[in-house]
């Protein structure tokens, strides 16, 4: 699969997928004017790809400043998708939810997904 | 409108400390600067970053309200929406407040939304976030174009906030909704 390389915009975060290395990061601020638009192929090659490669372990870093309701909604897909293929497959999917160290608000919101996750690892970890 | 009247519309929001505002019709592209612009603004009050966050939270999920919920709308076909609305930031001693507004055209749609925000006023933390997360999950409502979750994202965000429909008399209602941010 090819890999994924999406530069950050003023409303959307920069979006790197490795399939060969297994690493996805999402970085920056996360607003953009059409969620469906943005993410929607991004979500279909992630699922695609973790599907097809039931072996392979796979990580994805977090590196958000500020996101809204909708890619809210985003990332609440992502983490159903990782619990669900990790439960049913044997994956070891990593989540890396960076913060930086002064930054409650978003350690917070990591947090709040954190509670939900039970098959995957889910590390809060400073910048 | 003469320039005079203008002037005490400035004078007007000056006295209120009001330190944006628009009134118009609005589109997810002018929010992009709009607010490039806020953040710039709420950056020089060296607020505490959650604070700072969460008034750019609430603004973006109120403004989102109106453009995708205003009942005032330019038809285009096939164009992003573009609905007119009217939005507010002032100041009130350590506060922040935020206003929006915008035209309701059917009384159901009043009944629904002044039901969902009656709900929301009298839940808990707790209970907002319980909810919050049942929403991101849950599939997208019909006639719901964003992710249902703003209002409680606004509920969650703000340290109070309050709402009014005022009935236009023509069938029509002017919804309002103010959060306090401290």
């Amino acid at each position: 699969m090819e890999k994924i390389n999406i530069e950050a915009a003023e409303r959307s975060p920069k979006i790197i997928c490795d399939w060969e290395k297994g690493e996805m990061l999402i970085s920056g601020e996360s607003y953009p004017e059409n969620v469906t638009e943005f993410y929607g192929p991004v979500l279909a090659s992630l699922e695609k790809f973790l599907r097809e490669n039931k072996d392979k372990n796979f990580a994805c870093t977090f590196e958000l400043l500020y996101f809204n309701s909708s890619s809210a909604k985003v990332l609440m897909r992502i983490f159903d998708m990782f619990e669900e293929i990790s439960n049913t497959n044997g994956h070891k999917i990593k989540v890396i939810w960076k913060v930086d160290e002064e930054d409650d608000n978003m350690r917070e919101l990591g947090e709040e997904f954190a509670e939900d996750i039970e098959n995957i690892s889910f590390e809060i970890a400073n910048k | 409108m003469d320039a005079k009247t203008l002037f005490d519309m400035h004078r007007l929001m000056l006295g209120n400390e009001v330190i944006m505002t628009y009134s118009g019709y609005m589109s997810q592209g002018l929010l992009t600067s709009i607010a490039s612009v806020l953040k710039q603004q709420i950056e020089q009050d060296h607020l505490p970053k959650k604070v700072m966050r969460n008034i750019f939270s609430v603004f973006v999920e109120q403004y989102e309200n109106v453009v995708r919920y205003s009942d005032d709308q330019i038809e285009d076909e096939g164009k992003d929406d573009v609905r007119y609305g009217i939005m507010a930031i002032s100041k009130k001693e350590n506060s922040y407040i935020l206003n929006c507004g915008n035209i309701i055209k059917s009384e159901d749609k009043v009944k629904s939304l002044r039901e969902k925000l009656v709900n929301l006023k009298n839940m808990s933390e707790d209970d907002l976030k319980a909810f919050y997360k049942q929403k991101l999950r849950s599939e997208t409502e019909e006639g719901s174009k964003g992710a249902g979750v703003g209002l409680i994202e606004i509920a969650r965000k703000s340290s109070e906030f309050e709402f009014d429909f005022i009935d236009l008399k023509d069938g029509t209602s002017f919804f309002l909704l103010k959060s306090i941010l401290k």
